[in-house]
């Protein structure tokens, strides 16, 4: 949990101050969130918040407990955003005893490929790599380009050889902007229109908030005249 | 022909939360809550229009998970204990505020309330709410449209084909069965849309759905309505944008119209304010302090200071806020019109989709503005209501585009649904999907034992890809709950997967199962065929 809310935890901590730590950890992720929701999610949110105050029954007692790993060597890759993908990868016990055991294993390497089409990967165009340990099995990504497809291999480094351990599937990341008008449109009033939606308005991320100036222009008269 | 059309849509959804194990759950009240400040107050308003000849189209999505536990025996009757309680509650507090004349109005009104709603709910549409929504679905005043098997944010399971299928089949299934119906219309979950999503709603006989505004301004063909005009797939199906300007009146907590300081504030309640000695009874275990509904203060502004709700005062700003939206609405659709017409000849439409949870719930005078949004829009020579499906009857033709990657979550994307605080679900929900193909491949055509267990893994796979588990996790208003439902279901897949494997079945353990997650009774465990889905997705 501590890991989920981007604690950091020293050494030696005392259940009970690992307990506040994570607390306060999961305190402050929740305001950051409550600042930075859309509407509809903050409306959402007042569904389930039936403003419980107090230690409800202890009704984890029969919680179920999953696997760390399901023994397999795989990775997945999901968009999350036309910035970020999400990767999760798991490695057989087999793998993993092997790279404990080696003196020559010296970590894992996320290897990031970009394609303009789904070609297999020796033909990717670009790629870039993010080491990671053996304790890893998620990870963030950040995607540099639009309009581009991604893969990711999981390699090991053993000494001065790589294994490629697991190659995942193909994401497609999208523009995310506002299509140029083909040559013979009338531009001038798609972006009247477009103006209108708001879409100026939606907290989207800032490779998303690329709006033209002359749309921008479009709004700020818009509500000159209203 | 009217200048222009508002589509006004409303949500409704709830998690399946049904646990016959224990007494009570403090989760299941999300579900008695919204029939008691929602969907029966709801059905009083369309019901009032119908009586005072008032006409009126609306669009409503009611998710699977809600049908089943609206159709529900044992969540049908906690309910009437639920009103039977709030009915005591009531006629205490009618004792309490005598002598307190600024709150006694509204003690009087939660008195009624809980009165009119248990019997309505028992008399009227015997113990079924899904009843009176139906009424009118019938005769064409809503549209309903089907959602998702259990609300999953389909972008994030993309990439498993077989399990993005399922989710519509059964939705639509659902659908058809509670209403009767096939569904022309299909709200994503979240407004949740990737590319291919209209591959699959076509194989299911979906003619159109909703995406979030830049779904449609980020297309891959520039819209040359922006969202006041649907957008058709290459597949054929129409996709209307949500405008987020309207929305944004409504929604907004800051400057939406629930925000005014003569409306009830949602926080402020007996639950919090009062003596255990006199409101514990009615909280969980006698202890436990949470909103009851009794609330008897106005939003006032940002201070602790609540002034005492004033019904008329508000009443006043109500129309006044109703009068406001239809005003707007009438002169954005003559300023697209405008804009529209000198390029093509349709009217515009405004889609306008909330969660119907908003209203009567969080905003308690949200169904008066619905209800006077609607009488007044019926007196407008400009604008006018309709569905989705009548606007693509009168207006076939739209520009030919394909909808972008979007949400109507916070940043436009996944992250609600993925983030540091709930992406360990994953690796757990997509190796459930993965078993249960395997479980279909390797038991293709089973009877008896074998089949119930088979059909129950397949009920299991899809709560475990319920988006509420997700987003409350993130939200944190209860994620040990969303935590414990996400184990429970992915453990469940893993019983039955490995039971088979072993050859061996328990009867005992599969009923009890059986009983406590016994929504979809006609799901047929093979719609986890790893060859199911849109031939585009293979």
């Amino acid at each position: 949990m501590a890991d989920n809310y981007g604690a950091d935890v020293p050494d030696n901590v005392t259940r009970d101050e690992l307990e506040e730590i994570v607390a306060e950890a999961a305190e402050e992720w929740q305001a950051e969130h409550r600042r930075t929701d859309s509407h509809s999610i903050r409306m959402e949110e007042t569904k389930y918040d039936i403003q419980v105050v107090g230690e409800a029954d202890s009704r984890a007692a029969e919680e179920v407990e999953l696997p760390e790993s399901y023994n397999e060597t795989r990775i997945l890759l999901m968009l999350r955003d036309p910035s970020w993908a999400f990767a999760y990868w798991d490695l057989r016990a087999s793998d993993r005893q092997e790279f404990q055991r080696s003196e020559d294993f010296e970590g894992l390497v996320l290897r990031v490929y970009s394609m303009e089409r789904d070609v297999p990967i020796e033909d990717a165009q670009q790629r870039f790599d993010i080491p990671v340990t053996l304790l890893d099995s998620r990870w963030y990504i950040n995607l540099p380009d639009q309009e581009t497809l991604y893969r990711i291999a999981l390699v090991a480094v053993i000494g001065h050889e790589e294994r490629q351990l697991a190659v995942s599937n193909v994401i497609v990341v999208p523009r995310a902007t506002i299509a140029e008008a083909a040559p013979d449109e009338k531009q001038g009033l798609g972006d009247a229109l477009i103006a209108q939606t708001g879409i100026h308005d939606l907290d989207l991320p800032p490779v998303s908030r690329r709006i033209p100036q002359r749309i921008l222009d479009l709004i700020d008269e818009d509500l000159l005249f209203n | 022909m009217k200048s222009g059309y508002l589509v006004l849509l409303l949500h409704a959804h709830l998690p399946f939360v049904r646990h016959p194990e224990e007494e009570s759950l403090l989760e299941e009240i999300w579900l008695y809550e919204a029939i008691s400040e929602t969907y029966l107050p709801l059905l009083r308003v369309l019901n009032r229009l119908e009586a005072d000849g008032v006409p009126f189209r609306l669009a409503l999505s009611i998710s699977p998970t809600l049908t089943a536990m609206l159709q529900d025996e044992l969540l049908q009757e906690r309910y009437l204990a639920y009103c039977d309680r709030l009915i005591d509650l009531a006629s205490h507090e009618l004792e309490r505020t005598r002598d307190h004349p600024q709150f006694r109005a509204m003690a009087k009104r939660y008195h009624e309330l809980h009165v009119t709603n248990r019997r309505e709910f028992a008399e009227t549409y015997e113990r079924d709410v899904t009843r009176g929504f139906d009424y009118h679905y019938k005769r064409g005043r809503i549209e309903l449209l089907a959602t998702a098997a259990t609300h999953a944010y389909l972008p994030l399971y993309i990439q498993h084909p077989s399990a993005v299928d399922a989710q519509i089949r059964v939705g639509v299934e659902s659908h058809l069965r509670v209403f009767g119906k096939a569904p022309r219309g299909f709200w994503l979950p979240e407004c949740g849309y990737a590319p291919g999503i209209e591959d699959y709603l076509a194989d299911h006989g979906i003619r159109y759905f909703l995406v979030a505004t830049h779904g449609l301004v980020f297309a891959g063909e520039r819209p040359d309505a922006g969202v006041y005009a649907p957008m058709m797939c290459p597949n054929g199906l129409a996709v209307f944008g949500r405008d987020h300007a309207s929305s944004n009146a409504v929604w907004s907590a800051d400057e939406g119209y629930p925000s005014d300081i003569s409306y009830r504030d949602f926080y402020r309640d007996i639950g919090h304010d009062l003596p255990m000695s006199y409101i514990g009874r009615y909280l969980p275990g006698g202890r436990l302090r949470m909103n009851t509904g009794f609330k008897y203060h106005a939003v006032t502004g940002k201070t602790d200071q609540k002034l005492p709700y004033d019904p008329d005062k508000a009443a006043r700003k109500v129309r006044e806020h109703a009068e406001n939206f239809v005003y707007h609405q009438t002169k954005r659709v003559h300023r697209l019109g405008q804009l529209m017409h000198s390029d093509r000849c349709v009217p515009p439409v405004i889609a306008t989709p909330f969660d119907a949870e908003l209203f009567g719930h969080w905003w308690y005078e949200g169904l008066d503005w619905l209800d006077a949004v609607v009488r007044r829009v019926a007196e407008s020579d400009d604008l006018s209501l309709v569905t989705p499906t009548e606007y693509l009857k009168e207006h076939p033709e739209h520009q030919v585009g394909s909808p972008s990657f979007s949400s109507w979550g916070s940043k436009g994307y996944s992250e609600v649904w993925l983030d540091g605080s709930n992406d360990w679900i994953y690796p757990h929900v997509h190796k459930a999907i993965e078993r249960m193909g395997e479980l279909v491949e390797r038991f293709p055509d089973e009877n008896g034992l074998k089949r119930r267990a088979l059909n129950q893994a397949a009920r299991e796979v899809l709560l475990s890809q319920s988006s509420d588990w997700p987003f409350i996790m993130r939200a944190g208003t209860a994620a040990p709950y969303a935590v414990r439902r996400v184990k429970d279901h992915v453990g469940n897949v893993t019983h039955v997967y490995e039971a088979l494997s072993r050859g061996a079945i328990g009867t005992e353990w599969l009923t009890r199962v059986e009983r406590r997650h016994n929504l979809f009774p006609d799901l047929d465990y093979r719609v986890f065929s790893p060859r199911s889905g849109t031939s585009a997705s293979r």
